[in-house]
C-alpha cells in the first residue's frame, strides 16, 4: 500500500517563481505522467520512481477557487494504459512532454489502481496556494 | 524585530476516475492529499473493489 501523499517538490517551487518572471525560462507544469513506484512522495523527488510505458499527456490548466479567489491551480488530463496490465500508484506533473528535459513540479503516491490495457485514468490535480 | 511571514508550501490534492475500455466510468474521488472526506474514502474503496473484481475477471495480476 502506497502512502497517499502529494508534494509540490522543491523543483516545483522553482518552477513557480520562474513562471512569475516577465520571461520565464521554463514551461508550464501541464504534462501528467503515471507510474508504478510506491516509495512515498517527498519534496526531494525530481522524477517518478518508476514511470509507466505510457507517454505523458498534456492537461487542461485552469484557475480554481478553494479558499480565496483563484488560489488554486488545476490540471486535468487522461492517460490510457498501454504496455501491460497492472497497478498505478504514483503520478506527477511535469514541465515537458519528454522525460529527458524539464522539471517535476508535483508528485503524488496513492493506493493501487488496477488498470487493464485500454483503460484510461483521468487525473484532476489541484495545487492550492492559499496556505495562510 | 520585524515579523516575517512564512509562506507554507502549496498543498496538492489528486482526484481520479477510471474509464474502462468498454466505457464504464469508475469514480475514485480524491486519492491523495489532505482533507479526504468520508465520502471520498468510500468512493475510493468501492471504486477500487470494482476495479479489482474486473481485473480478476479479465485475467490481470494487480495488487
Amino acid at each position: 500500500m502506497a502512502a497517499d501523499v502529494v508534494y509540490v517538490v522543491n523543483n516545483g517551487l522553482a518552477v513557480t517563481t520562474d513562471r512569475l518572471l516577465n520571461a520565464p525560462a521554463g514551461n508550464q507544469p501541464q504534462w501528467i505522467d503515471m507510474g508504478t513506484g510506491s516509495a512515498a512522495a517527498t519534496v526531494l523527488d525530481t522524477v517518478l520512481e518508476t514511470p509507466g510505458a505510457e507517454a505523458r499527456t498534456v492537461g487542461e490548466m485552469t484557475q480554481e477557487t478553494t479558499s480565496t479567489a483563484d488560489d488554486t491551480l488545476q490540471v486535468v488530463g487522461t492517460i490510457e494504459k498501454t504496455g501491460a496490465p497492472g497497478a498505478i500508484v504514483e503520478c506527477g506533473l511535469f514541465t515537458h512532454l519528454s522525460s529527458t528535459t524539464g522539471f517535476l513540479y508535483l508528485r503524488a503516491t496513492f493506493d493501487a489502481i488496477n488498470l487493464q490495457i485500454g483503460d484510461s485514468i483521468e487525473f484532476t490535480i489541484q495545487v492550492q496556494y492559499d496556505q495562510a | 524585530m520585524a515579523h516575517v511571514a512564512k509562506q507554507k508550501r502549496p498543498e496538492g490534492r489528486v482526484s481520479a476516475r477510471v474509464i474502462k475500455a468498454n466505457g464504464e466510468v469508475i469514480e475514485l474521488g480524491q486519492i491523495a492529499g489532505p482533507g479526504i472526506t468520508r465520502a471520498d474514502a468510500k468512493k475510493g474503496r468501492d471504486g477500487r473493489k470494482r476495479l479489482n473484481d474486473l481485473f480478476k475477471k479479465e485475467g490481470g495480476h494487480g495488487r
